[in-house]
């Protein structure tokens, strides 16, 4: 039994279900023959994966839903041995060159040089060109982003790049310059709350219009969340009711109790505690920007008005030495500090204000 | 004197010490055989001898088939029986007045005539001379010396489980001499093992054709079967009734020199303590001295597992108190200057203050350095140091005069980092912290008085006054550089501690900034070796700075206590982190979607979705990712008093970048991960250790 998430994903451009306008353009640009080099960019649960395997079935036909998962392995010039795992079909290799950390330039460059040196078989047939599918290219180091931007000139000819990734603001401009971009928006609520309503059909369950609503707006307009979600939702309780608590997943409610004990008491000992949890998200793979974001959103609420400001300013601060720094907790643990600190000036100024 | 008889009575090994005269010849029914005089026709002679004594030793230790010398050629037989003798001379003469050790008035006695006469009394060293002799004599503390003779009381007469007894500290705090003053008071004989010295050259340059092969698998390979050997049958007899006194039944046996090989490999070494809990019946008590540095010898020789598998007790002693060692000095400077070779001035209180001072806690250090200070060519290099220091003491003496509360802390304080040059004049030493305290120097962050003269300048203006502190008492960046430790580790440790030094949130604030201003300056690899150093300043200073609490001299109000120190949890985290992301990225790869969202979004809901997961390795890797830990909060690892971190960034790294490349049997790994975590968490609180400050 696959999720939800994988059986209802739509294999054309035609049958998707939202953003038709640009599925339409997509088409025409695939039916034109050559093709630029794509970065498609949005955000987390948006459908840019299902786009891109639209478009490469578009290109291809069928033949691009074979997959197969490869091992390669790759020698750094400091003799240090790499292997990454990609999927593939006969006319496209998909990598996420960010799993092997520092040196993913060295297979970038190698990945991309064995499969553009390798020409299509049948040429009169099929497009001359393969496409190599990058993800999460917003993770690549700045290295591997110049190393990409020499790859991507000089094998022009025998293929195409498609990258993907959340926010081009980690793209080097070099990059943007020489790709098609393609944003795809985060559904709206309403078009989340349609697509839920159609795989509950497909899957012959009868879903109230105010559960998928309240669905959509937890996911955040994420649909991927949003029909794990629904289908989390199917397994705790059917025939669905109007009011049934959508779940979370642990680690949200891990967070939320979190920032419920930053909340309750601002001293020394509270904070060690809460370091020990924020150990415990980290075990769990956690990473240290959701984290941060996560406890943020929750902090926020139960923060006044003026609070607010100086609390997010706090925030960015450490959420930007977080992402350059190595040791993730210090920068968290300031945070939660700086927190407690203004919150309890809050509640002190608050209480001294009554009297 | 035969060679055969040598090696028989060094069996009675720390008995017989005079081997060389003839009146301990008490062996007779020895064939007279076997007797050789000339060291030339050793080989001739030496096999038929050598096969005599297999015969006769097998025949008196039936019980240690597997420790006789079955094994060893007739060669080494002999080399060995020369290298005993050579063993007892050594002894002899490297430890003169420990011969009084078996309690034998008569004897001894005997011997230090001998030794008065031999030796001109100017060379011997002090220490040596006056080495403690009854409880009162010890600079140690009085709870410790009460610890050791319970233990031995308790022991001595229990004759089931062969107790051993493992003592550790610094060098120079008295480690040896309470064992002896306290077997010495008990009645207790104390066999005592000390090294061989290795082959006698002698005997190498007769047959040059076998000096290879004696060196190759002679030395080492004896002393390892010497050592068992001795461990296994020094026990096993009594002393003999020589001199008509009443034989002492009760017996100790020391070791506190390691057989070399054993630093190399401890395995050899575990076995025969494992074999001796089995066979032996006297007390052991071995004695290893503590390194800050390297690989500690207390954990390569006694790893935590085979101490608590043996129940080896391990009682741990502190540096001698500035008290005790400054009354020993005096004493010494006393009785020697009156009954001593040479007359010299007694030096007057404050070198002996400084002398132990700068010993750090190092009794036989001091006692050295006060030695060479008393010398005639360097008694005016005593004079120059009282010098200096004396403008320091009075200064301190006024100071301690007004602060009746903190008075009998004032040698302690003193100890600070503006003396330490002034003291290296005589003889002071290169010291290095535990971790453990030097952590706790950087925490509990111990401020001196501020001179009242000069208060006026260090006085900040009005608005800033909240800035201001009492002066340090130690140099943080010289506590770092003590322990040993890269800055990067060394703030990690700090990070995981300082929270519970601290009282209010505030201070917390400004704590935690500058800590993660040091993550901030490490961001760049290129500089990060060089700004290393700069980061761990930070860290300290700020560590120090804000703790508002802490920072008066006097703030007695607010006193912390004893707080237990932790690891820090954080390259913990990240390893088992990254084996998690690891596995969950192999396991689910099928899945087609980026860590992220495979962690945070997929892997959370198929555990609540209950999607029939086909594959263990899934399941298992799930439950590891989705289960929270609600009551237990903190999986931290205690910071022993006297653990010795080796584990430096780069040899982290590196394992780090090991386990980063996929592991092929991920099943393997998970479970790993898991034990991991259980042990972790089956770290409970344990009881808190007593520190007994040692500045008294």
């Amino acid at each position: 039994m696959s999720l939800w998430v994988d059986k209802y994903r739509p294999t054309s451009l035609n049958k998707l279900d939202y953003h038709k306008s640009q599925a339409a353009h997509l088409k025409n640009l695939v039916a034109g023959g050559d093709f630029p080099h794509l970065l498609v960019y949005g955000p987390s649960g948006s459908g840019k994966k299902t786009r891109i395997m639209c478009i490469l079935k578009e290109l291809y036909g069928p033949g691009v839903e074979k997959l197969r998962i490869e091992q390669h392995h790759f020698t750094t010039p400091s003799k240090k041995k790499l292997e990454i795992s990609t999927i593939s079909s006969n006319y496209h290799i998909e990598v996420n060159p960010s799993d092997v950390g520092n040196n993913d330039r060295v297979v970038i460059q190698e990945l991309i040089k064995t499969v553009a040196q390798v020409n299509q078989l049948e040429t009169s047939t099929q497009r001359e060109f393969k496409v190599v599918l990058l993800t999460e290219v917003d993770r690549l180091t700045k290295d591997a982003q110049h190393a990409l931007r020499r790859t991507m000139e000089k094998y022009m000819s025998t293929c195409r790049l498609i990258l993907c990734c959340n926010s081009t603001s980690k793209v080097i401009p070099a990059i943007k310059s020489r790709c098609l971009g393609i944003r795809v928006a985060a559904p709206s609520i309403d078009e989340v709350c349609q697509v839920l309503q159609m795989v509950c059909k497909k899957e012959g369950l009868n879903l109230p219009g105010e559960l998928a609503r309240r669905i959509a707006e937890k996911s955040n307009r994420n649909l991927r969340k949003a029909l794990l979600m629904c289908e989390a939702c199917r397994v705790q309780q059917y025939p669905f009711s109007a009011d049934q608590t959508v779940s979370e997943p642990d680690w949200e409610v891990y967070l939320k109790e979190t920032a419920h004990m930053i909340v309750q008491q601002q001293s020394p000992k509270r904070l060690f505690e809460v370091r020990g949890r924020l150990y415990e998200l980290l075990t769990h793979c956690i990473p240290a920007d959701v984290i941060m974001k996560g406890l943020l959103q929750n902090l926020i609420n139960s923060c006044d008005g003026e609070l607010k400001t100086e609390v997010i300013q706090t925030a960015a601060y450490y959420e930007h030495r977080l992402q350059l720094g190595q040791k993730s907790i210090y920068h968290l643990e300031a945070f939660v500090a700086k927190f407690m600190a203004i919150y309890k000036r809050f509640l002190e100024e608050g209480i001294a204000d009554i009297f | 004197m035969s060679k055969k008889q040598t090696k028989l009575t060094s069996l009675w090994n720390g008995n017989d010490y005079d081997s060389d005269d003839s009146d301990c010849i008490i062996l007779d029914p020895l064939p007279e055989t076997c007797s050789t005089s000339k060291k030339s026709d050793i080989s001739v002679v030496k096999i038929p001898s050598a096969k005599k004594a297999n015969q006769w030793v097998s025949s008196a230790f039936d019980g240690f088939d597997d420790f006789c010398m079955t094994k060893s050629t007739s060669k080494d037989s002999v080399k060995h029986s020369t290298s005993s003798t050579q063993r007892e001379k050594s002894v002899a003469v490297k430890r003169p007045h420990h011969q009084v050790s078996n309690g034998n008035d008569l004897f001894s006695t005997k011997r230090t005539v001998t030794r008065r006469t031999n030796v001109q009394p100017d060379t011997s060293l002090w220490s040596d001379k006056y080495a403690p002799k009854s409880q009162g004599d010890l600079a140690v503390h009085k709870k410790k010396i009460l610890e050791v003779e319970q233990w031995i009381k308790g022991h001595i007469d229990r004759k089931k489980l062969p107790p051993i007894l493992l003592l550790t500290g610094p060098t120079g705090t008295g480690k040896t001499s309470t064992v002896r003053v306290l077997t010495k008071e008990l009645r207790c004989q104390l066999h005592e093992w000390s090294n061989p010295l290795t082959n006698d050259s002698n005997d190498n340059w007769s047959d040059n054709t076998d000096w290879r092969n004696k060196v190759d698998s002679g030395i080492s390979r004896s002393q390892i079967s010497q050592f068992r050997e001795f461990l296994l049958r020094a026990n096993k007899y009594n002393t003999l009734d020589i001199f008509g006194e009443d034989v002492i039944t009760r017996k100790i046996i020391m070791v506190e020199d390691f057989p070399n090989m054993f630093y190399k490999d401890a395995t050899p070494f575990h076995d025969v303590l494992r074999k001796y809990v089995q066979v032996g019946g006297s007390p052991l008590i071995f004695i290893v001295s503590d390194s800050t540095y390297g690989e500690s010898n207390e954990r390569l020789l006694f790893p935590k597992d085979l101490q608590s598998q043996l129940r080896i007790e391990n009682i741990s002693f502190n540096p001698v108190a500035m008290t005790n060692m400054t009354k020993i000095l005096t004493k010494v400077a006393s009785e020697e200057s009156s009954h001593g070779s040479h007359r010299f001035i007694i030096p007057d209180k404050c070198v002996l203050e400084s002398i132990a001072m700068s010993s750090c806690g190092d009794i036989r250090g001091a006692i050295n350095a006060l030695q060479f200070a008393c010398l005639k060519d360097t008694i005016d290099l005593a004079a120059v140091s009282t010098n200096k220091t004396k403008s320091f003491t009075r200064k301190k003496s006024t100071t301690s005069n007004k602060k009746s509360t903190s008075n009998k802390k004032s040698f302690s304080k003193s100890g600070s980092f503006q003396k330490d040059e002034e003291l290296m004049s005589i003889g002071g030493r290169d010291t290095s912290l535990f971790l453990f305290r030097a952590l706790g120097k950087i925490l509990y962050c111990k401020r001196d008085e501020p001179p009242e003269n000069n208060i006026e300048k260090t006085l900040l203006p009005k608005h800033l006054s909240q800035f201001y502190r009492d002066p340090l008492q130690i140099n943080p960046e010289e506590v770092v550089e003590k322990s040993h430790l890269s800055g990067d580790y060394f703030g990690a440790y700090l990070h995981q501690n300082y929270v519970e030094f601290y009282n209010n949130i505030e201070d917390i604030v400004t704590a935690s900034e500058y800590m993660s201003d040091t993550d901030n300056l490490t961001v760049d690899w290129a500089s990060r070796s060089v700004l290393q150093h700069y980061v761990v300043s930070i860290a300290t200073r700020g560590v120090m700075f804000s703790n508002t609490s802490r920072a008066k001299h006097n703030n007695t109000s607010t006193s912390l206590g004893w707080k237990p120190l932790h690891k820090p949890q954080w390259y913990g985290t990240n390893k088992i982190s990254r084996q998690n992301a690891e596995s969950a990225r192999y396991l689910f790869r099928g899945m087609r979607s980026s860590p992220v969202v495979l962690q945070t979004e997929l892997i959370p809901y198929i555990s609540l979705i209950n999607t029939t997961l086909h594959d263990t390795g899934q399941i298992s890797c799930m439950q590891e990712l989705c289960r929270f830990s609600s009551h237990k909060v903190g999986r931290y690892e205690k910071l022993d008093e006297k653990d010795v971190d080796l584990e430096d960034d780069e040899t982290l790294n590196n394992r780090q970048h090991k386990e980063a490349t996929l592991p092929l049997d991920t099943d393997d790994v998970i479970s790993n991960s898991q034990s991991n975590l259980k042990n972790s968490q089956e770290v409970d609180d344990e009881d808190d250790v007593i520190i007994d400050d040692y500045d008294d």
